[in-house]
């Protein structure tokens, strides 16, 4: 097989994923704050959040980096949205997971919906979400949340492990998004791994794996579209791709430009690197590491492929020039993210 | 001409018969056929409120609202904690409960006042269309409709048959404490707009958890 087929194939694996993000559908009583879980689970403000009524007529969609797909369901069985028509009109079935969302007490909807989920095999996360509001006279929060969990497996008829999340502190959007990850597939837990946000370390991890595998896959669709050979490099890459790359690393770890620029990260041992990631995601910061690498992997190849007279001798040097280049601007991005989560982290300990 | 009327005496009478006979074949279930018996025990007790009302003296004041919207807690916070009977505050949905029990306490009372708090509505046990249909909304002299996070359709309903009545009706919402300043101005221009409630009928924050605007709801429905 050669190259250009391996390079189609990949090509083809990398829009599959982009048309098949993994869908998240969020169901529970208007004010529970859904749009503020998806918010914080995306670590971003992917959502605007209404503070008033209840405005969920239609299905709320909100798509994160064509990896991820929320969709925030109206209300079940009531008059606009009968029982019957509910599943076919919002496509109920072609869910990777749900979410019940509540801040309350169980409502009626949202106890029957839950059943007919579970009379459908789905799997479905409760969320207790406002856990800064739980509050109740000479009751500590942790007998106020045993009640809950209670109540939840008394409405539900199940045994029930229920997340309790805050908004307002942070609280508890570590498990829930670990939850998340250990409910779906494996080729789904990538594109969460790739683009929610990292409440822990170990999440970071999970990150970098999933950017390289992109990596490994973008590299081909680079050197493929390899048309122009570098000045001075004479292996032809497709910088465009690596652009695109870069930007898409930077955006699994969220590092956007409004992030790095802000005063909040300008301390001394944060500056350097943001400066390399800011500097390298241009297109000639591109060119400039590209060329650094190149040496490097010229040195590898052997000797009697030099000139690079054949396209096919480019286009693997190509990919392996990019899939060094990207890997290096990886590290970049996950040591600079580490760093921050850390401070985040510490921050909120304190 | 008396004797047209025994037909029409002999179906009432078996329609009576029926609904009281099925009551009770089917109380004794649990939790298998909710709606059907539930439903008639809400509305019996519903139907119990009406006549227990007409028997008090005193400012009858309704405390209605969603579940878990905070009804119990404020008035137990409104009251002191001096009304009689004190009610049943929990985080499990239905504390309040009129759904299972017939004889369950329907009204509390304080000073010169009658309060009713009421179950939240659109729980299972408690849908809100039985409230539409049986709460005796024209036996109160106020209403207190209280609410947590967003202002639902069906908060917007009950707010309408409430209001049909004439009496004075006080919106309150609680959880003020996780409130911000602009947040509490969004809501109360949203909530004007879609009640079309003019500039009588107070929207009232408050929070349980440290008292702050608890008076003034007591004192929109006082007098």
């Amino acid at each position: 097989m050669s190259i250009y087929d391996e390079a189609a194939q990949l090509r083809s694996k990398l829009n599959d994923e982009q048309r098949n993000p993994l869908k998240i559908a969020l169901f529970g009583q208007p004010g529970a704050g859904k749009s503020s879980i998806i918010n914080k689970l995306v670590g971003y403000k992917a959502v605007e959040i209404g503070q008033t009524t209840d405005t969920t007529k239609e299905a709320k969609i909100v798509k994160w980096k064509d990896d991820l797909l929320f969709v925030d369901l109206p209300g079940y069985g009531t008059s606009k949205f009968p029982k019957n028509d509910f599943f076919d009109k919002f496509d109920i079935n072609n869910f990777h997971l749900y979410l019940c969302v509540f801040s309350g007490k169980f409502h009626e909807a949202d106890t029957s919906f839950f059943h007919e989920l579970s009379s459908n095999g789905k799997i479905c996360l409760f969320v207790r979400n406002k856990h800064d509001e739980i509050w109740q006279e000479g009751k500590k929060t942790s007998k106020l949340e045993e009640e809950i969990i209670n109540d939840v497996c008394k409405q539900t008829a199940y045994k029930q492990f229920v997340y309790f999340t805050s908004c307002k502190d942070g609280k508890g959007f570590k498990e829930l998004s670990d939850a998340i990850y250990n409910h779906i597939d494996q080729a789904q837990k990538a594109k969460w791994a790739k683009s929610a946000k990292a409440y822990s370390i170990e999440f970071l991890e999970k990150k970098k794996e999933a950017c390289e595998n992109y990596i490994y896959v973008a590299s081909g669709a680079a050197a493929v579209n390899s048309i122009n050979p570098l000045p001075g490099v004479d292996v032809g890459i497709d910088v465009s791709v690596l652009v695109m790359l870069f930007k898409f690393i930077r955006d699994s770890y969220g590092l956007t430009d409004g992030k790095l620029n802000s005063k909040e990260y300008a301390v001394p041992t944060l500056i350097p690197l943001i400066n390399n990631i800011l500097k390298y995601a241009s297109t000639e910061g591109c060119i400039y590491l590209l060329k650094r690498y190149a040496a490097q992997e010229l040195a590898k190849a052997t000797l009697k492929y030099i000139p690079f007279v054949g396209q096919i001798i480019a286009a693997s040097i190509g990919y392996a020039l990019t899939r060094t280049v990207g890997i290096s601007y990886l590290e970049d991005c996950h040591e600079l993210a580490k760093r921050i989560l850390l401070e985040e982290l510490n921050g909120n300990g304190r | 001409m008396w004797w047209l009327a025994i037909p029409v005496i002999i179906l009432v009478g078996k329609g009576i018969y029926d609904a009281v006979t099925e009551e009770e074949d089917k109380a004794p279930e649990p939790r298998e056929k909710p709606t059907r018996c539930r439903k008639s025990i809400l509305e019996l007790n519903l139907e119990r409120l009406r006549s227990e009302l007409q028997s008090h003296n005193g400012r009858k004041i309704a405390i209605l609202g969603q579940p878990g919207a905070g009804k119990s807690s404020l008035l137990k916070k409104m009251t002191n904690g001096e009304v009689i009977p004190l009610p049943i505050i929990g985080t499990q949905t239905d504390a309040t409960n009129w759904s299972s029990d017939r004889t369950c306490n329907l009204i509390s009372l304080y000073e010169k006042y009658v309060f009713a708090d009421v179950p939240g509505y659109g729980t299972s046990n408690h849908p809100t269309h039985v409230f539409k249909t049986t709460f005796p909304f024209s036996h109160f002299d106020a209403f207190i409709i209280v609410f947590h996070g967003k202002f639902h359709g069906a908060d917007e309903e009950i707010f309408h048959f409430a209001a049909r009545t004439g009496k004075p009706i006080c919106i309150a919402r609680s959880f003020l404490d996780s409130l911000e300043q602009d947040e509490t101005v969004a809501i109360e221009r949203d909530i004007r707009s879609r009640l079309k409630a003019d500039g009588l009928t107070p929207v009232i924050f408050f929070s349980n958890r440290n008292g702050n605007g608890v008076d003034i709801v007591f004192n929109t429905i006082r007098y």
